[in-house]
């Protein structure tokens, strides 16, 4: 049994007399408490005992006026002159507390008007009693369970200062309210277990929405992880809803670059030419919001119309916003996460980390089910999914575990392109910058996507007449992802298994040796499937470079090919304007607040010995080095802005 | 198919099916839409008929029981492949929920047999719709039945208990016996109860059962000490109410 110890013995301090109505028609001043004998104190107990009865029983017999006065001093705002003080309120609820099985559904105008009173604001002695009225309730009508628990998880998001700052009472910082709020639910938790469920569509339904300002989510957020401390059975349904919210907030970040870039695109005849060609090319090629944020920084008001220039500058403050939203939520999300994942130790049970009840495999288990259910099918979720980069690296199993799922997503035949086609960026983008996947696991990784590569081909290419991404698409995918992983693990990929890569680094020649499988390569391309033709052309002419530079094979001739038939996977031909997506789900972090943890599990791009130091990397941008400059400008940008 | 004669048989009347009819909702916490209209038997005009198989237990009258039911699944598209596992899934989300049809809490499930050789889609609608039969472990506590339960809240106006640290029971005032007193403290508000012998009521204590509430998906039972109620002189059945 829990039971309520008063923090403080602050009570209120002068209060006037409330005249209560007792059954003698007439009127009697109460008393004041805290009395200063016991006799006083039981005194006015008694009265209140008596008045309530009074109230319950002559509403009985058709008599409301009593009730409806009781009723008023819950309902009454506490800045009104009538309004009760809360050692009346106090006692009075001592009182129906002593009555509680008589509140049943009969009664509920009372007790929604108590439910709905100002609580939170008041002293430590009535919020004891308060919430020990709740537990009572509760117990004793198990019907009122989702009013109390609506009202304390309304308690636990951004709520008005004034609710703290009541007349003749010490002003409640909302960090008390919150403390309160918790407080209370988990009594009520306790004395009836099976309300816990029935939380859980609470909790969803007040999460603020995604427009409300930083200090709201990051308030509900911390609150929603604290419940989990009393209530772990809810553990993997909250982390589905994190997930859920805070991919929203992500895509809509998205959506708003890609919106502010199309209005941009009216404004752009009326843009001075006061960008230099250098930044022009050096972000052409990578998204056009990149390019649009770099302009803002420079380009005179002046020039600009000004109402246009004024919705420009509100939605790209909107956006900072929404950015910084997200990182912060973020933030709150991998400290959470933290102790689960980094301090617990790793506990080897057969059966993997399906039937293993360490802590860290459920919760690493309730975040695969997040990402399989929610950001895989998220259409271009920028930063989310780090949580599972972040997450998984912490220990080989996890890394296997999340593999395994992308692999057997992106493989599968029975799912729609689209599908695979993500499932493919995930396991492409993750092995190529997850630097805790050492160098027999890429292999491994690389191994198994070949020799599905090699079967498909053997099997299909007979009903091949040419590249068709809408027949043959998950094909694709995964001959990009190989193009892709190469790129960025040559190194892990070159020589024999057991080869120490060190040996490798300084040479910038040729070898002979790869990692069997990488040969069906050579076969794809020159198949009748024509893979160069419709995967992303950043991509492939990226891994054309590298792989004639290491000398893995020879792409420029069937490149060119391509191209002197007519389209090399660009938009002009009707015919084949579809490619692959290029989406590379783990490119660069680039929040300010949260990326300390994703850095050191980070593989960045590094240029190939021999190749890229010769060149002038500004001209001949590829993709991975255009992400990372024109997210550095992009950043820039938010520097500027985001002091805080 | 499986022994039928020893699972204990619900039939509803025909005006019970037109009741659930109404009822369309397939949410998680649905009161359930399983209209136990036996098919094989025809026999619609039946009345309840009740016949318990009680697991092992020692205390007379125990509140679980087996049920075999007949449910009405609606099954989504997605478990086309697979409607096994829909309905199991459906049988799933019934799951600690108090089912009308049964009287009582459902715990688990098991022997799921399909009694349609197919699932039908109706019309416009994307679901498709089977019977299927399933053994139903219920918590139904009955009238006049004894439980066992562990003080969590004690007020002058009632006493509130935890049945198996899951389900809630309240006794309130009107149902302790008026020879049991309350010692309240003054300063903090709680107290104790005091049996007729001096005893301070604490832990277990059994007593008896008025009857299950669920309302809001909370499932309550109300209880009482009183000696009187505690001999079951007529078996009513009760009605819950929900």
């Amino acid at each position: 049994m829990v039971s309520i110890i008063p923090r403080t013995e602050s009570s209120s301090s002068t209060t006037p007399n409330l005249e209560l109505p007792n059954s003698n028609g007439g009127t009697s001043a109460s008393k004041t408490a805290p009395a200063e004998t016991e006799t006083d104190a039981k005194l006015s107990q008694t009265m209140f005992l008596a008045f309530v009865s009074n109230a319950l029983d002559a509403r009985l017999k058709g008599d409301y006026s009593p009730f409806e006065d009781l009723q008023r001093l819950f309902t009454v705002k506490p800045t009104a002159p009538d309004a009760p003080s809360s050692s009346q309120l106090r006692q009075i609820l001592g009182a129906l507390t002593n009555h509680v099985s008589r509140l049943d559904s009969s009664a509920s105008i009372l007790v929604r008007a108590i439910i709905g009173c100002h609580w939170a604001g008041r002293d430590d002695l009535f919020v004891g009693a308060y919430v020990r009225f709740l537990g009572n309730l509760v117990s004793a009508h198990a019907g009122y369970i989702p009013l109390v628990t609506h009202m304390l998880v309304q308690h636990l998001s951004l709520v008005p200062i004034s609710l703290g700052r009541l007349p003749n009472h010490d002003p409640v910082p909302r960090s008390l309210i919150h403390d309160r709020a918790h407080f209370a639910l988990q009594y009520i938790l306790e004395l009836v277990p099976t309300a816990t469920p029935s939380l859980m569509p609470v909790l969803s339904a007040e999460f603020p929405h995604k427009s409300e300002n930083k200090l709201a989510q990051v308030t509900y957020v911390t609150n929603l992880l604290r419940v989990l401390q009393y209530a772990p059975v809810l553990r993997g349904q909250v982390m589905n809803l994190l997930i859920d919210k805070i991919i929203q907030i992500d895509v809509e970040i998205q959506v708003n670059l890609d919106e502010l870039d199309e209005e941009h695109e009216i404004l752009e005849e009326d843009v001075p030419n006061g960008i230099s060609d250098a930044n022009f090319m050096a972000t052409a090629k990578e998204g056009p919001h990149a390019q649009l944020l770099a302009e803002i920084a420079e380009a005179d008001a002046a020039d600009l119309d000004e109402d246009d220039d004024e919705d420009l500058e509100m939605s790209v403050q909107n956006i900072k916003d929404m950015v910084d939203k997200l990182d912060c939520m973020l933030m709150v999300m991998f400290d959470y996460l933290t102790p689960t994942f980094l301090s617990e130790p790793a506990l080897l049970t057969p059966g993997g980390i399906m039937n293993s009840d360490a802590f860290s495999d459920i919760s690493f288990e309730y975040l695969l089910q997040a990402f399989d259910t929610t950001i895989l099918s998220t259409f271009r979720s920028r930063y989310t999914q780090f949580i599972i980069f972040w997450a998984s690296q912490t220990s080989p199993r996890f890394i296997d575990a999340f593999l395994g799922v992308a692999i057997e997503r992106a493989l599968d035949p029975s799912r729609p392109q689209i599908a695979r086609q993500a499932a493919s960026a995930y396991v492409a983008s993750f092995v190529a910058r997850a630097k805790k996947l050492d160098r027999p696991a890429v292999r491994t990784v690389v191994g198994m996507l070949c020799t599905w590569l090699h079967t498909y081909i053997e099997d299909r290419e007979e009903e091949c007449v040419g590249a068709d991404v809408g027949k043959f698409g998950g094909f694709y995918a995964v001959v990009q992802a190989v193009f892709y992983i190469f790129c960025f693990r040559w190194r892990e990929l070159k020589g024999d298994d057991e080869e120490n890569e060190d040996v490798m680094e300084g040479e910038d020649g040729e070898t002979d040796k790869w990692a069997p499988g990488l040969e069906v390569l050579n076969r794809a391309i020159l198949s009748r499937f024509n893979p160069l033709k419709v995967c992303s052309p950043v991509v492939v002419s990226q891994f054309a470079r590298v792989a004639n530079h290491l000398g893995l094979l020879y792409a420029y001739s069937v490149m060119e090919q391509n191209r002197r038939l007519g389209g090399a996977g660009n938009y002009m031909n009707a015919n084949l304007n579809k490619e692959v997506e290029s989406y590379f789900p783990f490119d660069p972090y680039r929040l300010k607040r949260s990326q300390g943890y994703v850095k050191d599990m980070y593989v960045e791009w590094q240029n190939i010995p021999g190749l890229d130091d010769e060149e002038d990397s500004e001209e001949e941008d590829e993709d991975e080095d255009e992400d990372e400059e024109s997210e550095e400008e992009y950043d820039e940008d938010m520097d500027e802005s985001m002091m805080d | 198919m499986a022994d039928i004669a020893t699972d204990s048989k619900r039939r509803r009347s025909v005006d019970g099916e037109e009741k659930r009819r109404k009822k369309h909702k397939k949410s998680h916490t649905s009161t359930g839409d399983d209209m136990p209209v036996s098919l094989a038997e025809a026999s619609a005009a039946a009345g309840i008929e009740d016949v318990k198989a009680t697991i092992n237990t020692d205390l007379v009258g125990s509140p679980y029981h087996f049920v075999t039911l007949e449910v009405h699944v609606s099954l989504p598209p997605l478990y086309t492949a697979n409607p096994t596992l829909g309905v199991r899934d459906h049988f799933d989300s019934m799951i600690m929920s108090y089912v009308p049809a049964a009287r009582g809490v459902i715990l688990a499930h098991s022997n799921l047999q399909f009694l349609d050789r197919s699932a039908k889609v109706m019309y416009d609608s994307p679901f498709a719709c089977v019977w299927a039969r399933a053994r139903f472990l219920v918590w139904k506590p009955e009238r006049g039945g004894k439980l066992e339960g562990y003080v969590n809240l004690q007020s002058p106006d009632h006493i509130g208990l935890l049945v198996h640290g899951i389900f809630n029971a309240a006794i309130s005032r009107k149902k302790i016996p008026k020879n049991w007193s309350f010692n309240e403290d003054f300063e903090t508000g709680e107290g104790q109860w005091t049996d007729a012998d001096g005893n301070v009521v604490d832990g277990k204590i059994a007593f008896t059962v008025m009857s299950l509430n669920s309302s809001s998906e909370i499932i309550s039972v109300e209880g009482s000490l009183l000696p009187e109620d505690a001999q079951p002189t007529q078996k009513k059945e009760k009605k819950s109410k929900h």
